[in-house]
């Protein structure tokens, strides 16, 4: 199977973890993933804020892009997908957008490439039974929180990826890989990422609450899908450990890194190591059982 | 006659049996109208049975409806229609043909007596609509507790996925349930009703049932094989310790017809025992020596022991069948000579030769087909053998020649397979157990040649791959060139197929077969050769045998047809069968999981050099575990189970829909409303979190008949629930899931809910999360005063945006943000969520099929000025249908609506009415008692505890009983019929029932007393069901002694009683209507379009009252026409005597016969009338708070809106104030006026609309504009209305120093606002006229409230009527309302009167209280108790009752110092002999003081 495949600004940086596992359950999945040359930011935090149309634009210059590989786009950062969604929306259904759009980047994108979460790819086109066939370790009943966010899954009219209130597209992926997703509260809460700067102070209280309640609920990991959550998540219970006191230290995967590690792909090649909060433990219980 | 010149025809069909359709359908029926009750559901009662208590009056919801629902069912001239719909329509106002559909109920209404016996022997627990899934109930089951009509009904959902696979059809989930209950012997005969070989398939079958249990998608499918060898075992285990026998041998009648069965297999065995159960004579030939074919020959003894094989066989041996062994057709008898001396023939003589692969040394010694292998295997023929066999093959036979070769003696066995182990049609227990005994599999090899040199040495085999699909769906096998081998083997069995002995078909010439041998038949079993019939493995080549048995079955069918000389092919078996739609299947999603259970099988070791059975049974437990998994897909399993146990043959699997067309003049749409799907607002998690639920959910929580029989509890883990909240408007007032109006009702039920939930349990904390408090109701707002101030409910002004569930404690935790605008989470046992209404989608379907108008939310469409009428002539509504509502306000559109009905078919009244005729009541003064006693089983009910032999002989003796008997069940036509004979023959004067409750079968009784000719008092119940059998089921002596005593008091009460004779009182046609604004016009003109003399009295010199105030409404409906009209029509209508000026000054009689005085200038008049209609009005109300009155630019919305109306307010106006609640909800007017938000809303509208520029600012306290006025709302915050919330506590101050001002703290603004007006518009409200409605009160005697207000006779159900028979309520005189709402009660005033005035005469009940004058010291003591006005002060000065006016209730007797009155049949002398029976000896007698000491006891 082959898509258009968009890492992101992220993906090179912060979020080069999330990359670099992608990759590699990829690979080892047999999905081939092609990154349109030329891709530019999607117009996140920064873009969206200042100017609705730019942040338009600068999804719609790659989607544009992505429309001539005559693919499927593929993007596994929620806030990038969250992004090209829009811009796809915005230009379908606003001519006067699309038409601004189409003076920025030079030539008219209607909206027409299929953009698709990773998640989705994996639990749709690849499917569970797959997934299992191909597994060469399991969570072993681990118990994980799975942590959605806020921009997966809305605004739902625009995304229309999973159930706005009560998305189970993670948990059935933790599933398939022998883990126990857990029933907890905090599903979709806002973890404050985009004032992860601006306001440390709310961003800290927000992870403590939701940290604190997946590990109430008997979390030993928490399931993310955005590099900004993962980031927010892990980094900030530094934080809440010196400025409230409270140390949490449940580790914040990607969802392709538990994935990878049941792939039997190994810990170095999914970018473990650039965790706050060690996964050692999670590492050790799926080679376990392996 | 109608508008096409047909007859009227005076019958009007009700659609909807809630309470709007029982009211509608009483004032009809009692008002000369035939009504047709139409209701979807099983039972009448609509959403107000669902309900535990009403608000505000704390009633039990169900006490109070119940009389009605009861009275329905009683009155000759309504017909319930249940489990009906309105389909069609035809035909023109007055004149329609209607269609309704009947499903079925599936048990026959004229038979049920409603004895609950099947009820309680139903296996099938399913979950309860009623409850809304709170609770189970049993596939037969009443509606509810209370279901009125009493019948029972059944819930199919047509037949399950496992009936439906199964080959022969057996009914899977009836034996199941069976097994559940442990009736294995009736399990095994409801398999064998459709598989004569249970105890086989038990062990051999393919279970394609299996495969698609609904269960197989939660986690395994049920074991059902397991399930059907272990019921089948059981059967065996009985007979064989003689707790059970086998059936009696049976012979065909000597002149049966006689059918030919040839070949003993399944098929053959299936044809003979069901064709010997219909009497036929059958004769198997079977070739061999003993019967079973495949079974006996195939299938090996480890897997099918013979013993269960010949015990299936002799059962169906014992039916009459005779068994010929070793006669092959064509070689022992010729086939001619079976034509001759048999009527048919069935060929069922299977496959006995095995393919052949058609290659080199296939003949080798050595090499051997299976079938030949096994066959001689199981006769005990084979020989010893040994070394390595190969067995060519993969099907079941495969396995089994291997398995079979292993036992033999073989070293080494190896399956050689020419596909992959996908592809291999073997059963998979098989090739597992195979695999388990160390066979080896050989896949994607096939055997070339088998090389020998006099006896088989090696087999040649190749290698193959797989290619394209081929017609069987499985990818084609292909020889890989180069790839052959040889495999050393001592022998090979062949077990690649077989087909039928080509010999056969040459015996029998001109048999239709195919090159194969096979037979030729129809999906009948039918050949084309006369008198042939064929099925099984013949027709169809080696099958399982479970298709064999259906063959079988579908040949035995055609058979029984040809012999009886019927159709062969109408209305087969096939017919009856109805498939599920897949979204009927039960939801898997919160199914529990739990493990199929598995059965031990002998290890490997000890099985492989025997034939010992090697697959175990279940345990009973284990069984009995199985069986529960199963999720009863199809609701019923037709078990059959009630069809035994009714006893009065009402039921009837087989019913199917029908359709009725009836004539009616009009049509009542009554079908009430759907509530909101909790679950499509996800952000609360209904259905996702336990602790989450419905407001219709703990309705049924709060109910004591419900699920939880009262208690709150939160349903994970069913612990009180002590803090619990609820969130308003779910569904309402929500464009976002496009319901923009308000459900108008949630905030009282909350508020009732919450209150009702503190009484349950003491010390709960209630929450209620609202938007605004709409208590706009008669008396609601002190309610709410009452729930915030007294029981301490906390309201909060706020929807929460979410809710959580709390990890563990499974609490939800609610987030909202508080009064200060502080984000705020808390965490509760229990959330309810105030559901909305919506139209129901079966109402919104009909009133398409109808043609009728639907608004953009479904519900009906209507016109503010004409409430209950529909886009379609003819047709009505009324209820929430029209507008979410309460039940006042429902019932009140009821009666409305069947007063249109009345006006429109005034001119067909009692036609077709039926009226019973009763023989001549026989005279019992002069006669002694002679009692006759008639004592119920109740079928089990009470029989089962009571010793009702016992009870008779108890009682027999006593004095005055002529006969005593005890009958099955005493309410069955042929028991009543017995008690009318007994009457007769033994010249009865007195009757005793000792049954169930009088409150349902007493009328029934009574009713056969007439028919016998005897007064109906002359009739005495005894409840031994409710409170000897029922509450005493444990201790039976108990039970039996107390029904003794039962019976003895009522025996003694009996002797007391006597006839008694009601009276009738001629009534006097016409109405007097108090009152002429809108209601009383509305009023007036209703009941003299029904052609009654109206008197119609007003005050003023002119007509309609506050109408001329209203210039325009929301709707912009044309009032000032209306209001024309409406005058214009009343002033020229020849039955109205209009008296303008006049007041109504004496009013004297009762209902019927009332006498008036009117005063008109000066003048005394007098007029009479049947019917007094109080239509008074209310008034403006005023104030001089907010400066109301002292300066011009502070006015009332009244006089604002006759400014609008004229164009007359101030130029360049900036700002206008509105102040609601000026003059209500306060100390003074404590009540809610009702219409004024939606006043300013309108009036802000208008200066919008005028002065686009101008500021409207509404300082209000709770918005109340409900129903679709709140569209209204909206739109006005859409045009920049700006709505600002004071409290009472805080109310805004208008001052005048320094230009008009408004100044107001308001809870939503951080800082106090001042508002520079340039006019204040004060919503004073409406006030009663109290020193009118003082005056009017006395002279009627009918109470008015703390406010003025005049008081109904019930604020539920009763919103028209005073207590007082004959005097009628509507309009403001009642309550502040809107105009509509006026008119729909005036009209129900109009409808109630007519049920007076419709008749000549009125029957007066004889159950009556009387003085005896000569005790009675005119103390006037019952004059002052009576509430109804019966007791007077007569000539004598004495008391004395008005039996018209009197109820019957006994408040005088009981008050009455002298004990001076008596309330016949309830007189102090009976009810003495019923306490001196109860303490007197066994003989009858007692004294003084056996009952003094009693009562001290």
């Amino acid at each position: 199977m082959k898509y258009a495949y968009f890492p992101g600004c992220s993906a090179e940086s912060t979020a080069r973890d999330m990359h670099q596992s992608t990759l590699a359950v990829a690979q080892s999945l047999g999905i081939q993933l092609v990154e349109p040359k030329g891709w530019t930011c999607c117009g996140a935090t920064a873009g969206h804020q200042t100017d609705r149309v730019l942040a338009v634009a600068l999804s719609a210059a790659t989607l544009a892009k992505v429309k001539s590989l005559g693919l499927d786009l593929v993007v596994n950062c929620a806030a990038c997908y969250n992004r090209m969604k829009v811009a796809n929306h915005e230009v379908a259904t606003n001519p006067q957008v699309r038409a601004k759009v189409a003076e920025a980047i030079g030539r008219d994108y209607e909206g027409s490439v299929k953009i698709r979460h990773l998640l989705e790819v994996l639990l749709e086109d690849i499917g569970v039974e797959t997934i299992a066939g191909a597994l060469r370790g399991s969570l072993a009943g681990m118990k994980i929180a799975n942590y959605y966010g806020c921009l997966l899954v809305r605004p739902h009219d625009v995304t229309g990826f999973d159930d706005p209130e009560n998305p189970t597209s993670l948990d059935r992926m933790v599933a398939a890989i022998g883990g126990t997703a857990l029933e907890w509260p905090h599903k979709t809460e806002c973890c404050g990422s985009g004032l992860s700067m601006s306001r440390t102070d709310v961003v800290v209280n927000l992870t403590d609450n939701i940290v604190g309640m997946a590990k109430a609920a008997g979390a030993e990991c928490i399931a993310v899908s955005c590099p900004m959550c993962q980031i927010n998540l892990d980094m900030r219970q530094l934080d809440v450990a010196t400025i409230k006191g409270r140390r949490h230290d449940v580790p914040v995967l990607y969802i392709t890194q538990l994935l990878g590690l049941c792939l039997g792909i190994p810990a170095g090649q999914l970018g473990l190591n650039k965790l706050m909060i060690s996964p050692e433990r999670i590492v050790k219980a799926v080679v376990a059982a392996a | 006659m109608s508008e096409n010149g047909h007859k009227k025809i005076g019958a009007v069909l009700v659609q909807g049996g809630g309470i709007a359709g029982v009211q509608a359908s009483l004032d009809l029926a009692n008002s000369g109208f035939k009504v047709y009750l139409v209701e979807r559901d099983a039972a009448i009662g609509g959403m107000m049975s669902h309900l535990d208590k009403t608000f505000p009056t704390g009633d039990c919801a169900t006490c109070i409806l119940s009389p009605k629902l009861v009275d329905c069912a009683r009155n000759l001239n309504i017909q319930i229609l249940t489990m009906s719909e309105l389909v069609d329509l035809q035909g023109e106002p007055g004149n329609f043909k209607a269609t309704v559909k009947r499903h079925p109920r599936y048990v026959d209404e004229s038979m049920c007596n409603g004895c609950s016996e099947c009820t309680q022997v139903c296996p099938v627990n399913v979950p309860d609509r009623f409850d809304r899934e709170l609770g189970k109930r049993k596939a037969i089951a009443k509606h509810y507790a209370q279901a009125t009509p009493n019948l029972f009904g059944i819930l199919k959902n047509g037949h399950a996925p496992c009936k439906m696979a199964c080959p022969a059809n057996v009914n899977v989930q009836g034996y199941v349930q069976l097994i559940k209950k442990k009736e294995y012997v009736k399990a095994v005969n409801l398999i064998r009703e459709r598989n004569p070989l249970s105890a086989i398939c038990g062990r051999v079958c393919t279970h394609p049932c299996e495969s698609v249990c609904t269960r197989s998608k939660a986690d395994d499918a049920v074991a059902i094989r397991l399930l059907k060898r272990f019921a089948s075992d059981k059967e065996m285990e009985l007979i064989r310790s003689g707790k059970l026998t086998l059936p009696e041998e049976k012979e065909p009648a000597p002149n049966a017809k006689k059918v030919a069965v040839i070949g003993a297999g399944p098929a053959g065995l299936t044809v003979a025992n069901d064709l010997a159960d219909q009497g036929f004579a059958v004769t198997v030939y079977e070739a061999t020596s003993a019967a079973g074919g495949m079974l006996r020959w195939g299938i090996p003894e480890y897997r099918l022991p013979r013993s269960v094989l010949d015990h299936e066989i002799e059962l169906i041996r014992r039916k009459g069948v005779v068994f010929t062994y070793n006669c092959r057709i064509g070689k022992d008898i010729r086939i001619e000579e079976l034509h001759k001396h048999h009527d048919t023939i069935f060929i069922g003589i299977g496959t006995q030769k095995g393919s052949r692969l058609g290659v080199e040394g296939e003949d080798l010694p050595g090499a051997t087909q299976a079938l030949d292998f096994l066959h001689q295997a199981h006769s005990g023929l084979a020989r010893k053998i040994a070394g390595h066999v190969i067995v060519v093959g993969g099907g079941d036979a495969a396995m089994d020649a291997a398995r079979v070769a292993l036992r033999l003696g073989a070293q080494k066995v190896t399956i050689l397979y020419r596909r992959t182990a996908a592809e291999m049609p073997a059963s998979p227990e098989e090739v597992k157990q195979a695999k388990d005994e160390n066979i080896e599999f050989q896949y994607l090899a096939a055997p070339v040649a088998f090389l020998g040199n006099g006896k088989l040495r090696n087999v040649r085999c190749t290698r193959m791959e797989l290619g394209e699909p081929d017609e069987s769906g499985r990818r084609r096998p292909v020889p890989v060139k180069g790839s052959e081998f040889d495999v050393q083997a001592d022998m090979a069995i062949l077990a690649i197929g077989s087909v039928p002995d080509a010999e056969f078909a040459k015996a029998a010439s001109g048999l239709p077969v195919n090159k194969y041998s096979n037979l030729l038949i129809d999906d009948g079993g039918v050949t084309s050769m006369a008198a042939v019939f064929g099925g099984g493995d013949v027709v169809t080549g080696p099958s399982t045998v479970i298709e064999a048995v259906a063959a079988g079955k579908r040949a035995a069918e055609s058979i029984a047809r040809y012999l009886n000389g019927r159709d062969l092919r109408s209305d087969r078996f096939e017919r009856t069968l109805r498939p599920m739609p897949d979204e009927m299947l039960p939801e898997i999603k919160g199914i529990e999981k739990k493990e199929r259970a598995e059965v031990e099988e002998l290890a490997p070791t000890l099985r492989t050099k025997n034939f010992v059975e090697v697959e175990g049974g279940f345990t009973e437990e284990q069984a009995l575990a199985e069986a529960e998994r199963c999720l009863n897909c199809a609701l019923c399993s037709e078990c059959g189970e009630c069809v035994t146990t009714c006893k009065q043959n009402a039921i009837d699997h087989l019913m199917g829909e029908q359709r009725v067309e009836l004539d009616v003049g009009a049509v009542v749409l009554t079908p009430g409303f759907e509530e909101f799907d909790a679950s499509r607002k996800g952000e609360f998690g209904h259905g996702r979190y336990p602790n989450v639920v419905t407001s219709v959910e703990f309705e049924r929580m709060l109910s004591a008949a419900g699920p939880f029989e009262g208690h709150v509890v939160r349903l994970s883990d069913k612990r009180p629930a002590k803090r619990v909240a609820w969130i308003q408007c779910v569904g309402s007032r929500d464009s976002k899931c496009g319901n923009e109006y308000c459900s108008s009702i949630c905030c009282m039920a909350a508020t009732k809910q919450a209150m009702m939930a503190q009484d349950h349990t003491p010390g709960l904390d209630a929450t209620i999360f609202y938007m605004d408090i709409r208590a706009h109701g008669k008396d609601f707002d002190q309610y709410y005063e009452r729930a915030q101030n007294q029981n301490n409910v906390r309201y909060v002004k706020s929807i929460p945006s979410r809710i959580v569930q709390m990890p563990v404690t499974l609490d939800p935790r609610v987030r909202f943000v508080d009064e200060a605008g502080r984000i705020r989470e808390q965490e509760f046992d229990l959330v309810v969520l105030s559901v909305g209404l919506e139209a129901s989608p079966s109402a919104i379907e009909c009133a398409k099929k109808l043609g009728i108008e639907l608004n953009d939310y479904g519900f009906c469409a209507t016109d503010r000025a004409a409430p209950l009428s529909t886009s379609r002539a003819g047709v009505f509504v009324a209820g929430a249908f029209h507008e979410p509502k309460d039940i006042p306000e429902t019932v009140m559109q009821a009666s409305g609506a069947a007063s249109m009905a009345m006006e429109l078919l005034a001119s067909a009244r009692n036609t077709r009415t039926v009226k019973k005729k009763y023989p001549d009541e026989h005279d019992v003064a002069d006669e002694e008692p002679r009692i006759g006693v008639f004592i119920c089983h109740c079928g089990r009910n009470i029989g089962s505890v009571v010793d009702v032999e016992g009870v008779v002989k108890a009682i027999e003796n006593q004095p005055d009983v002529v006969l005593a008997i005890h009958t099955m069940f005493t309410c069955s036509g042929t028991s009543l019929s017995e008690i009318r004979d007994a009457i007769r023959r033994h010249r009865l004067n007195r009757i005793v029932v000792a049954s169930c409750t009088p409150r349902t079968h007493e009328p029934l009784f009574r009713e056969t007393m007439r028919e016998a000719g005897l007064n109906p008092f002359l009739f005495e119940m005894a409840n031994i069901r409710d409170q000897c059998s029922w509450v005493h089921s444990a201790s039976p002596e108990i039970a039996t002694r107390k029904s003794i005593e039962l019976v003895n008091m009522s025996i003694g009460r009996a002797r007391r009683l006597s006839p008694l004779e009601g009276s009738t009182l001629v009534v006097d046609q016409k109405g007097l209507v108090i009152g002429g604004g809108l209601s009383g016009m509305t009023v007036a003109l209703s009941l003299a379009n029904q052609g009654f003399k109206v008197h119609l009295v007003e005050r003023t010199d002119r007509l309609g009252g506050h109408l001329h105030d209203i210039h325009f409404t929301l709707e912009a409906a044309d009032v000032a026409g209306m209001t024309a009209d409406l005058i214009r029509q009343v002033q020229g209508h020849k039955s109205i005597d209009l008296y303008l000026q006049a007041d109504v000054t004496e009013v004297k009689g009762h209902v019927g016969e009332f006498h008036a005085t009117l005063t008109q200038q000066g003048k005394k008049l007098e007029v009479s009338a049947g019917a007094v209609i109080v239509a008074t009005g209310a008034e403006r109300a005023e104030t001089t708070r907010f400066l109301g009155g002292k300066t011009p630019n502070v006015i009332a919305q009244v006089d604002l809106e006759q400014k609008i109306h004229e164009n007359k307010l101030p130029a360049g106006m900036q700002n206008v104030v509105m102040i609601q609640c000026a003059g209500s909800r306060d100390d003074e007017r404590p009540y809610c006026s009702r219409i004024c938000c939606s006043m300013a809303v309108k009036n802000a509208l208008a200066i919008k609309a005028k002065s686009p520029d101008a500021n409207v600012f509404v300082l209000y306290r709770d918005v109340r504009t409900y129903g679709f006025r709140e569209l209204y709302y909206k739109q006005a915050r859409e045009a920049g209305v700006v709505f600002i919330r004071y409290t009472r506590e805080q109310e805004p101050v208008v001052s005048e120093a320094g230009g008009l001002k408004v100044s107001l703290t308001s809870p939503d603004f951080p800082e106090p606002l001042v508002i520079e007006s340039d006019l204040v518009v004060l919503s004073t409200g409406i006030e009663a006229d109290r020193v009118n409605n003082k005056r009017v009160s006395d002279m009627l005697k009918v109470p008015l409230n703390a406010d003025g207000f005049y008081v109904e006779a019930h604020m539920k159900l009763r919103p028209v009527d005073f207590a007082t028979e004959g005097v009628f309520l509507c309009g403001l005189a009642h309550s502040p309302k809107f105009l509509d709402e006026s008119i729909a009660q005036a009209r129900a005033a109009a409808g109630r009167a007519a049920t007076v005035l419709s008749k000549t005469q009125l029957d007066v009940s004889p159950q009556v209280s009387r003085v005896d004058q000569s005790k009675c010291i005119s103390c006037m003591t019952c004059v002052h108790v009576c509430p109804y006005g019966a007791p007077y002060c007569n000539t004598d000065g004495k008391g004395q009752i008005e039996a018209a006016k009197c109820m019957g209730c006994g408040i005088c007797v009981s008050e009455c110092p002298a004990r001076a009155i008596q309330l016949n049949h309830f007189e102090t002398d009976q009810f003495r002999a019923v306490i001196e029976q109860l303490f007197a000896d066994d003989k009858g007698t007692q004294t003084r003081a056996t009952i003094q000491a009693g009562v001290r006891k």
